[in-house]
């Protein structure tokens, strides 16, 4: 029989309250998505039209990038990537906001609707995605046959680094975007 | 009862008379939401035919209502409550 000391926990009890506190941060964290899920959106981002306009920012992300990557000058060109990351950063935070964080909201506080919507989303970025892969491609492909045939280059200096970031800030965007996009609006509570 | 039809197709669209019970039972979407574990707001897609539950919601809203599925969702139009109501047997015409 084992007897603990006093002030000294049991391996087992140890784990155990480590994974309360996590439990408990887990809870803390789902029950502030769901408020934020739940508070009304502004008249203006409710609008379709404007919703359909903000689903165009991972577009305008990416063709900035490409202007930062392709512009000479380093420190131009790290300023118009500047412009390119708080267009994604802004846009994915609008674009959460908008489409109620469905795209990163924990599955517990999804209904069976909104899962297959998430679901869907997710698969229309998953084409977005290979078309941007495929853009990638066809600019390096160009960019290397410049660089063998000419003095000329597309991207010069941290051209790639810039593009790369670029579509990451336009890839992370994109499940939103399509949510918000295909959005439909909720019926309204007052006819109940 | 998913909704998605194979082949591209549009699948046929779902009939329902949940806002028909749920006004009979005076209650409100949250209320039927809470009672059945969804969004508030997939009632009102529910009710307007823009989304077609699985079979376990359909399963759980019928054993809320009290009523089997086929009373509440319907791949044909239910017809009027009128009419329903107010037949020619019913009304004593033809008796």
């Amino acid at each position: 029989m084992s007897t603990a000391r006093p002030g000294t926990e049991q391996p087992g009890t140890e784990q155990s309250s480590s994974e309360q506190r996590r439990a408990a941060l887990r809870a803390e964290m789902e029950a502030r998505v769901q408020q934020q899920r739940q508070q009304p959106l502004p008249a203006w981002l409710a609008a379709r039209g404007n919703r359909r306009a903000l689903a165009l920012v991972p577009a305008a992300t990416f063709t900035v990038g490409v202007v930062a990557a392709a512009v000479d000058g380093e420190t131009l060109g790290v300023l118009v990537m500047t412009v390119a990351a708080a267009l994604g950063v802004g846009g994915i935070l609008l674009l959460r906001r908008t489409t109620r964080m469905l795209d990163s909201a924990p599955d517990r506080l999804l209904d069976e609707r909104e899962i297959s919507e998430r679901d869907r989303a997710y698969r229309r970025g998953f084409h977005l995605t290979l078309a941007l892969l495929g853009v990638l491609m066809v600019l390096a492909v160009v960019d290397a046959f410049l660089t063998k045939t000419s003095t000329v280059r597309l991207f010069g200096g941290d051209g790639w680094i810039h593009l790369v970031l670029a579509s990451f800030f336009t890839v992370s965007m994109l499940p939103a975007a399509a949510l918000a996009w295909h959005w439909q609006a909720p019926a309204d509570d007052l006819d109940d | 009862m998913a909704r998605k039809g194979a082949g591209g197709s549009d699948p046929p669209k779902l009939h329902n008379r949940l806002a028909v019970l749920r006004a009979e039972r005076g209650i409100n979407r949250r209320e039927l939401a809470e009672a059945v574990g969804i969004n508030p707001q997939t009632v009102g897609f529910l009710e307007r035919g823009d989304y077609g539950p699985s079979v376990e919601l359909a399963l759980r809203l019928a054993g809320f209502f009290n009523l089997p599925v086929e009373a509440i969702f319907s791949l044909t139009p239910f017809p009027a409550m009128s009419a329903q109501l107010y037949t020619p047997s019913t009304t004593g015409e033809n008796s």
